[in-house]
């Protein structure tokens, strides 16, 4: 169930009449028989894993926080995580692992393999398994103190708005809010509103909007040249961030009408004046999941190796977020570039702030932003292909410079719609860190607030692309 | 008194805890040959280590913690620590985003006023390259005699101000609607920086053992600014092989109970954050 779809809407409808209705402090039970009927769509399986996972790292966390003695609570942090990164890996990985013994076999001139089963994979089991283990890890580093109330810990764990795809909730800010949800104001009431119909706009308007040029040029990825792959590769970056910022958007806004408040997503990632800035303003909840329990312990375990640690740590670090996304190779060297790339800036960074002081700031900082966009842009060839020989396939396309292939997409796609996809774009950039800020402060007048949404609306009827129900995170 | 003084709208007046600290430090340092522990950093280091709580452990601990303290004062106060008669084992700072920012006159303004050390003035002065330093300094020549306020600050001995107070129920209020910021400029500041490596450096140079601290946050703290000094200062710390103890989210803290403002803990929370901090290291 997608939230742009009617089911969803009559559902939150229902769900949010009922936890009006309720008591604030039995709201919790509410949201939890809720959030299981939403996953249970998924099927019984699906449900019973994740009751797993619940009932596991709540008595993980319980054991944690009355044992004293600290190699037994690192032991038992260890096979806790072994336990649920195993499950992660069984429902996940195990075609992943599949395809490369059977590489490594057809490597060595071995007879394959009988195939394997291959388990259904549990939507979302990425983004529950990261929260749950988040909370051990947690306790195990006293941030917080195991949670008592089973009841709180089950919906912190299944919270329908964000099970699918996130945000990452912490345990810290996350569980303090469900014992006692306070009635929504009618500002908060107003914003939540205005912010589900603007990440609404991002899906709807830009995000499948682009994707109707974007999927025709990937399902034939050959004989586009570079022209055609260098707009399709920048118009795909637009369209990841405004359908991924957009989901979240929405799961805040959702989560803000039941009372709970979930952390944001991105600050602006196409304003990044180099990849490791572009890190800290990407997929904000993975990123420092990441920076405070694979990048930090990692460091400093190695510590002694000096310059070492850290280009472990950021290997490491980002080696695993690339699998995190998919069973996939293409996400693995995705990660590994993208530590090369923070690598060769942490190992430059004395010699790129001569050159800054040398350059007019203004000019320092466009190109740099310019620079960023296309680099990533470049790397998320690695996201979208479905393999690394379409990745190869795409990658050969740029030795073809010819204006030829562009200039046949341009009579095929209409130069004008072209330009006002670009004016669209530019309108966006240009908007929307104001607008929500402006969203944010929750001090707008209500007539302007209205308005607001009623253009946004519009826009929606004239510009959104409906009948795509995906977010392109649900895969992972 | 030269007429420049008179101009400036950036004064600072002899007294308060820094100069309380500062003769204390001057006499403590020639009572007690060794001590295990100095503290530096802004407000939050002063009012959130308490040198009783780790002296009822046996450590000798003195708080150096001074309002604002920027990093760059930090280093001239390092220097000048290090130099004192004393043997120092360890120094411990405690890190926070606002003491990362190269433009700090207000720490400026309050040591060159207030500090014992005879020649720290005067670097801090040349540090801060700042027409309103020099003035500072000259009202410290000519007015070297003058009354010395004392305040109503609640100063402890070793350096340490309490603070007893409350969150205000106006903040109280905030905080279940309270939403994070998300936006930022705070980057930390290239002087800042230099003036860590020099620290670094210094503690290196006679042997002292350097532990960074960061003490629990409030709720209303920015985790982006937070986030980006702990992009800078980790590799720092794990390359020259520091102790990086983070307790910005510490168990058992709560901001409606362990602050009494946005930033700084009250009483209670200090007596929770310091047991956690002496738990911790004495597992170490």
């Amino acid at each position: 169930m997608v939230f742009q779809s009617w089911n969803f809407i009559v559902f939150l409808f229902v769900v949010i009449g009922v936890h009006s209705l309720t008591r604030s402090h039995w709201r919790w039970l509410i949201l939890l028989l809720a959030s299981y009927f939403f996953y249970g769509l998924t099927g019984w399986a699906p449900l019973i894993l994740l009751w797993v996972t619940t009932i596991w790292t709540f008595q993980i966390g319980s054991v944690l926080g009355n044992l004293k003695d600290q190699s037994k609570r690192y032991r038992i942090l260890l096979v806790s995580v072994f336990f649920q990164v195993g499950l992660l890996g069984i429902f996940k990985y195990l075609g992943f692992f599949e395809s490369l013994i059977q590489a490594l076999l057809h490597l060595f001139h071995q007879p394959s393999m009988a195939q394997w089963h291959h388990f259904i994979l549990p939507l979302g089991i990425s983004f529950y398994t990261f929260q749950s283990m988040g909370y051990v890890f947690d306790v195990y580093y006293k941030i917080r103190k195991p949670e008592a109330h089973m009841g709180h810990y089950a919906l912190f764990v299944s919270f329908f708005p964000q099970i699918q795809s996130g945000p990452i909730g912490r345990s810290k800010k996350m569980l303090p809010q469900f014992g006692n949800i306070p009635n929504l104001t009618m500002g908060q009431f107003r914003f939540y509103c205005t912010l589900f119909i603007w990440g609404l706009m991002k899906k709807l308007v830009i995000a499948d909007r682009l994707g109707n040029y974007i999927d025709p040029i990937y399902s034939q990825p050959s004989a586009h040249g570079a022209w055609v792959w260098s707009w399709t590769l920048a118009l795909y970056t637009f369209q990841l961030y405004a359908d991924f910022s957009a989901y979240s958007d929405m799961a805040r806004a959702i989560a803000g009408f039941l009372g709970i408040e979930i952390p944001e997503n991105f600050l602006y990632p196409y304003k990044a004046n180099n990849v490791t800035d572009f890190w800290r303003r990407w997929h904000l909840s993975l990123s420092g999941w990441l920076r405070d329990y694979i990048y930090t312990p990692v460091l400093f375990a190695f510590k002694k190796y000096k310059e070492g640690a850290i280009v472990l740590a950021i290997i490491i670090t980002f080696v695993i977020c690339g699998i995190w996304h998919g069973p996939k190779m293409t996400f693995v060297i995705f990660g590994f570039t993208q530590a090369l790339l923070l690598l060769f800036e942490y190992l430059t960074k004395e010699k790129r702030a001569a050159v800054q002081s040398k350059l007019p700031t203004g000019f320092y900082q466009s190109f740099s932003v310019l620079l960023t966009f296309i680099t990533i842009s470049f790397c998320f060839i690695l996201f979208r292909a479905e393999n690394m020989s379409e990745t190869q396939t795409i990658l050969s396309e740029f030795s073809n410079w010819s204006m030829a292939p562009f200039k046949s997409y341009l009579a095929e796609k209409n130069l004008s719609r072209l330009l006002g996809i670009i004016l669209m774009i530019v309108m966006f950039v240009l908007s929307e860190e104001r607008v929500e800020k402006k969203l944010r402060s929750e001090s707008i007048a209500p007539t302007w607030q209205t308005l607001f949404v009623m253009m946004v609306l519009v826009l929606i009827g004239i510009a959104g692309v409906l009948g795509k129900d995906e977010f392109i995170y649900f895969q992972f | 008194m030269p007429i420049a003084y008179l101009w400036s709208d950036y004064l600072a007046s002899n007294g308060g805890p820094t100069y309380l600290k500062s003769m204390e430090w001057d006499q403590a340092c020639s009572h007690y040959e060794n001590w295990d522990v100095v503290l530096l950093g802004a407000s939050r280091a002063e009012r959130g280590y308490n040198p009783a709580i780790f002296g009822s452990h046996g450590i000798r601990f003195f708080n150096f913690g001074t309002s604002a303290q920027s990093m760059v004062n930090a280093s001239v106060l390092t220097k000048n620590i290090l130099s004192s008669a004393c043997q120092i084992k360890e120094i411990w700072i405690d890190m926070h985003p606002a003491s990362f920012k190269d433009d700090a006159l207000e720490s400026t303004a309050d040591l060159i006023q207030n500090i014992a050390f005879i020649e720290a003035p005067y670097e801090i002065a040349w540090k801060s390259r700042d027409f309103r330093s020099i003035n500072l300094l000259m009202k410290r020549w000519f007015c070297e005699n003058g009354t010395v306020t004392l305040g109503t600050a609640q100063y402890h001995k070793l350096g340490y101000v309490s603070v007893d107070k409350k969150l205000s129920q106006d903040l109280i209020a905030q905080i279940p609607n309270f939403k994070p910021f998300v936006s930022s400029d705070f980057y930390p500041g290239k002087k800042s920086l230099q003036a860590l490596e020099e620290i670094i450096q210094l503690c290196k140079e006679k042997h002292v053992e350097l532990k960074w601290i960061i003490s629990p946050v409030s709720i209303f703290n920015s985790e982006v600014d937070m986030n980006r000094l702990l992009d800078v200062l980790m590799p720092m710390a794990a390359t020259n092989n520091i102790d990086l103890v983070n307790f910005a989210h510490l168990e058992g803290i709560e901001t409606a109970h362990h602050f009494y403002d946005e930033k700084h803990l009250n009483s209670n929370g200090v007596a929770v954050f310091n047991q956690a901090l002496l738990d911790t290291l004495y597992q170490q």
